[in-house]
């Protein structure tokens, strides 16, 4: 039992002993790990810590986004998307020569130029920027296989309308950088920021953290948001092109502006040009002729001669004018009207565009008057338009003119401007006088949401003329589309147009004259909107037509087709008066006007775009004339009438057919006018 | 007192023991932590790419979707689907 005791006893304390000491030695580990934690996290945490940075992370200079460019109707005109390239690591390529011929037809390369790409002995080459999705379908292969082969992420720009606006929108180059048009003159804005971003990478070097980071959008490029509309453009291009191939023009310039502020709601060249394939055109193409090519108005820039003169006080709209049966003789030279006039008041000669009449005008109101209302219109200078290049126009000094000279500048030669200044001058007599500043930027808003630019008139609007002088010349341009008007080809039935013709000749510098054969014919007017939205000016460019030279002939369809659409697109009201239906179900054999909720009998539709007689089976009514002025009449008849008796002088007192009776077209109407209503 | 100190030493014992098993517990806690961290550090990467992947995709999408959509396509395909221009008299706005 003793031994047993003693023994036990040692046993215990043996164990108590081993326990001890590893329970010391735990302890002991424990000490030494807090030891060395206390030594790494706080004696040494600095030298530690960026050790550890240095090896987990490394600054990248990451380039942002390139920023969109939206039309006014919120469509997407320039947009940045990620692109893949091919690059090769040629020291990791064996077999050089098959690669070559292999990659060759795929990116549409010679095997010659790969061959020798592939033959240095750098780490990096390109062997195609930017691939078409067909492309990188037939390359993956080869990246799979091939070591030295691999795809590299990088942006691209695109154009998903293709040609619309492409002059305007102008192309980036392939870092995207702007290089033309809109995309260089905004470039600043456009272009994303370098920001140095810190990330994050494992222990065989390769990146970890995702550049997606939320706070990169802020340094992202900012939005432009454009003045131009996609359907406008569209339309005007479409109009534009059908009227340079229909009188097989060289070229033509089509422009739609807003009156009131400036904006152009569109901006047509033709032929057209793709920025997405810009190697593919002609460079010629890529330039905005109509804010950088100068051109002789012609014709176009007689209703600047009315103006100067109505604003002298020297004339009146009524005066009239000797137009010398068609030939007038100035110094040694003679000035030539197309038609022989003889008398003519002020507004005739706009509506004959005499010459001759514009010649006498200048003449009795001499060329320091007429030079300082030209400069009030901001001709012979930039109009300011966020274009790059625009010239300043080509206004010679009065004192440089000789009297041949002014009778030119009066019916618009030997003075030049782009086709934007033009437009510009004539949103300043379509809004009552006031001069604007054409515009393309609407507004650039940053990354964050924030409105970093706004289009502003700068200080008080400037007065280009009176509101008087503006609108009786605006009467006289609606002189222009009447029947024996230069422009009947330009009028819309149910709606007010005015506008003027333009056919420039086009100055031979070879010959050193101005040419016979080669012309500008141009048309630029607008519609009158309904009460409260503003005129559209529209002007209509054909360069060196063939078919026929005349701006009425050539250009006005193209003005008329636009403007059916705008009208229709703006929700202009036809005239209420004409707008007056008999509905008769029976006859409505398509449904139209039943399904269309209108019960039978007379409508009258207010504010309306309206009336089919082919398709509704609708009657129009001679609507009652009494008290309107005969050129009222004349419009809201439009092409419904056939001849045309007046007696008397005023407004209507009486009229046959009378009120109410079928409007139909080819009929003969009879007015009585009084000056006692 | 031999009695009484047997206890203590089996106290000692049963002490030692659950150190020992909180300890392997710990390690293996630290461990299961640790591979976690690793396998969600790259799930989460793995997504990231997707993500960013996913954004450039919609991008090429909504270039491509620009372009069907723009005026000129949308003209094209209405006319091939029998649509007409409306002319001013196709339209009428009641007051």
């Amino acid at each position: 039992m003793k031994r047993t005791k003693r023994e036990s006893k040692q046993e215990r304390r043996s164990l108590q002993n081993r326990i001890r000491l590893v329970a010391g030695l735990v302890v002991f580990c424990l000490l030494a790990v807090v030891a060395r934690s206390w030594f790494v996290q706080i004696v040494k945490h600095d030298y530690y810590l960026a050790r550890q940075q240095q090896q987990r992370s490394s600054n990248l200079l990451v380039t942002c986004d390139r920023g969109e460019i939206l039309a006014a109707d919120g469509g997407a005109l320039a947009i940045t998307v990620k692109g893949e390239s091919l690059f090769a690591d040629p020291r990791n390529i064996d077999d050089k020569e098959r690669i070559a011929q292999a990659l060759a037809p795929i990116i549409g390369q010679k095997v010659a130029t790969l061959k020798r790409r592939l033959s240095g002995d750098r780490g990096f080459v390109w062997l195609k920027r930017t691939l078409t999705p067909s492309q990188i379908k037939a390359l993956k292969p080869w990246c799979e296989q091939e070591a030295g082969l691999a795809f590299f992420k990088e942006n691209q720009r695109v154009y998903p309308n293709r040609e619309l606006a492409g002059q305007v929108l102008g192309f980036t180059n392939i870092d995207c950088c702007g290089q033309e048009g809109l995309e260089r003159h905004y470039d600043k804005y456009l272009q994303g920021r370098t920001v140095c971003l810190e990330c994050e990478y494992d222990a065989k070097r390769k990146l970890v953290d995702s550049l997606q980071n939320p706070e990169l959008n802020c340094y992202k490029g900012k939005t432009v948001y454009l003045t131009i509309d996609r359907h406008v453009q569209s339309w005007t291009e479409e109009a534009l092109a059908t009227a340079v191939t229909k009188s097989q023009g060289r070229s033509g310039v089509a422009l739609v502006m807003d009156a009131d502020d400036g904006a152009l709601l569109a901006m047509a060249h033709y032929p057209r040009f793709n920025p997405n394939s810009k190697r593919k055109n002609n460079p010629s193409l890529w330039r905005n002729r109509a804010a950088v090519d100068l051109l002789e108005p012609g014709s176009t820039f007689k209703v600047f001669t009315l103006v100067a003169a109505l604003e002298s006080g020297l004339f009146k709209i009524d005066d009239q004018i000797d137009c010398e049966e068609g030939k007038y003789k100035v110094g040694r030279r003679t000035i030539h009207d197309t038609h022989e006039y003889g008398l003519l008041r002020l507004d005739e000669i706009l509506k004959f565009s005499s010459n001759i009449g514009c010649s006498k005008i200048v003449e009795q109101l001499g060329a320091e008057r007429f030079h300082a209302v030209l400069k009030k219109f901001g001709f012979g200078s930039r109009s300011g338009i966020d274009y790059p290049h625009e010239p300043s126009g080509r206004l010679r000094s009065w004192q440089k003119w000789r009297a041949i000279d002014l009778c030119n500048v009066a019916f618009g030669q030997g003075v030049s401007m782009t086709s934007v200044q033009l437009t510009a001058a004539y949103a300043a007599l379509a809004n009552g006088g006031y001069r604007v500043t054409p515009h393309l930027v609407a507004k650039i808003v940053n990354g964050a949401g924030w409105t970093v630019y706004e289009h502003q008139e700068d200080g008080l609007p400037k007065r280009a003329c009176s509101a008087e002088v503006a609108r009786q010349v605006d009467a006289a341009l609606g002189l222009v589309v009447e029947d024996d008007g230069t422009a009947p080809k330009a009028r819309i039935t149910g709606f007010r147009v005015a506008g003027k013709t333009g056919t420039a000749q086009k100055f031979d510098f070879e010959e050193k004259s101005y040419s016979h054969s080669n012309y500008w014919a141009s048309f630029v007017g607008y519609v009158d909107p309904p009460a409260g939205q503003s005129r559209k000016v529209v002007y209509v460019m054909v360069d060196e037509p063939k078919s026929s030279i005349y701006g009425g002939m050539v250009a006005a369809p193209a003005f008329r087709k636009i403007n059916r659409r705008l009208v229709s697109y703006f929700n202009y009201a036809r005239n209420s008066a004409v707008a007056k239906l008999t509905v008769s179900l029976s006859a409505d054999e398509d449904g139209l006007v039943g399904r269309a909720g209108i019960s039978e009998g007379v409508v009258v539709v207010d504010n309306a775009d309206v009336v089919d007689l082919q398709s509704s089976q609708a009657e129009l009514l001679v609507p009652d004339f009494t008290g309107q002025t005969i050129r009222e009449a004349l419009t809201l008849i439009g092409d419904y009438r056939n001849q045309i008796k007046i007696s008397g002088q005023g407004r209507i007192i009486a009229q046959e057919p009378v009120p109410g009776s079928r409007l139909e077209p080819g009929l003969n109407f009879v007015f009585k006018l009084s000056s006692e209503i | 007192m031999a009695a009484n100190k047997q206890p203590a030493t089996s106290q000692w014992g049963l002490l030692n023991g659950c150190l020992l098993v909180v300890l392997v517990f710990m390690v293996f806690y630290c461990s299961w932590v640790n591979n976690k961290i690793v396998t969600r550090g790259y799930r989460l990467n793995e997504l990231r790419k997707s993500e960013k992947h996913l954004i450039e995709e919609q991008g090429k999408l909504e270039a491509e979707l620009a372009t069907l959509k723009r005026p000129q396509n949308l003209a094209r395909l209405a006319r091939q689907l029998g649509l007409k221009e409306p002319r001013s008299g196709h339209k009428i706005v009641l007051p």
